[in-house]
């Protein structure tokens, strides 16, 4: 059985320790993500085809189409005037440190835990799970280290009044 | 069994892993199942010099899961060449692709979904591999016996409507 580790951590900078290259790239295209995002919902939103504002900004329409498709590394003033032409605005920068952010416990999909309601926690530092199979018990370490699945509870069905 | 079923089963025998995006405070609105190859290659256990790639791989992955708006394409024949993910030919074996275009050589990372914005990542390729008339097929085939090893009689998510792959944010092209 494999195991399931990063092999880089993100964490905020420290003195003069490099910042591992895998990091750096990360964040740098989080950034472009973060703009490309903006970029692309103000078109979907402004209701404009691609042919209408390649026309306003005077572009050749597969250099757009590149700009709203992908996160691609334009510069500020491409920015700029791709933002002014698809309904005016002008992109507000702001600072975020994201790593201050309180890791949230539902990274996974809801339905793993109905799938796995059979599994109860027994010692959760260690993350060992103890399966009920019918009539016995088994141990089993889970892959899911950060979150634990939680046991659904019964079914409760009303009684009917007359 | 459902692929639900699979999945949990293919869990428990660390066939797979679920990817957290790698920000602490982004909520999953949809998620992302890989191999241990994918693994190893968008957590950084790849050579240095592919730091910078695999980084993009994470950071597209990771805006999937985020539910960003992603550029999605059907049609694995005629889609415009900077869209994010697309459907490979056959569209009868499921297999869509990440498209990491830069830096050069591109990457692929091929997978299927298993429901409405539940995606396994399979395997990643470099684009210089996939050259030449036979390298795609062969790769969709591998990609869709990959799938039927780890979930078998599960079938990955099929179909023309766009919506059954994905919900909120995404644009079709």
């Amino acid at each position: 059985m494999r195991t399931f580790q990063e092999a880089s951590k993100l964490s905020e900078p420290h003195g003069d320790e490099e910042i591992d290259r895998f990091n750096l790239s990360y964040m740098a295209g989080l950034a472009r993500d973060r703009i490309h995002q903006m970029i692309l919902g103000a078109f979907i939103e402004s209701g404009l085809t691609k042919s209408q504002l390649a026309k306003r900004l005077g572009m050749d329409r597969s250099r757009l189409s590149r700009i709203i498709n992908t996160s691609s590394n334009i510069t500020v003033e491409t920015l700029g005037e791709v933002m002014f032409a698809i309904d005016g605005s002008c992109p507000k920068v702001e600072r975020h440190w994201p790593m201050r952010e309180r890791q949230l416990n539902m990274v996974e999909p809801i339905w793993l835990t109905g799938c796995l309601e059979s599994i109860h926690i027994k010692t959760a530092p260690k993350f060992t799970f103890v399966v009920n199979s019918g009539g016995g018990t088994q141990n089993v370490t889970s892959t899911r280290a950060s979150t634990v699945p939680v046991s659904v509870a019964p079914v409760q069905v009303a009684r009917e009044y007359a | 069994m459902s692929t639900r079923d699979a999945i949990a089963a293919a869990l428990e025998k660390r066939e797979i892993a679920l990817l957290p995006h790698k920000l602490p405070g982004v909520p999953a609105l949809r998620h992302v199942f890989v191999t241990g190859e994918v693994w190893d290659f968008v957590t950084a256990g790849v050579p240095k010099e592919l730091a910078h790639k695999a980084a993009e791989g994470r950071r597209m992955l990771d805006a999937f899961t985020a539910g960003n708006r992603m550029v999605v394409s059907l049609n694995p024949h005629n889609h415009p060449a900077d869209c994010q993910i697309t459907r490979n030919s056959p569209e009868e074996d499921g297999v869509w692709e990440f498209r990491i275009r830069d830096p050069k050589p591109q990457v692929r990372i091929f997978g299927c979904f298993a429901e409405r914005d539940v995606f396994v990542a399979l395997s990643v390729m470099s684009r210089d591999n996939l050259k030449g008339r036979l390298a795609y097929p062969l790769a969709v085939a591998d990609n869709s016996s990959i799938w039927g090893g780890l979930f078998p009689g599960c079938e990955p998510v099929l179909g023309a409507d766009i919506n059954a792959y994905l919900s909120g944010s995404f644009e079709a092209v």
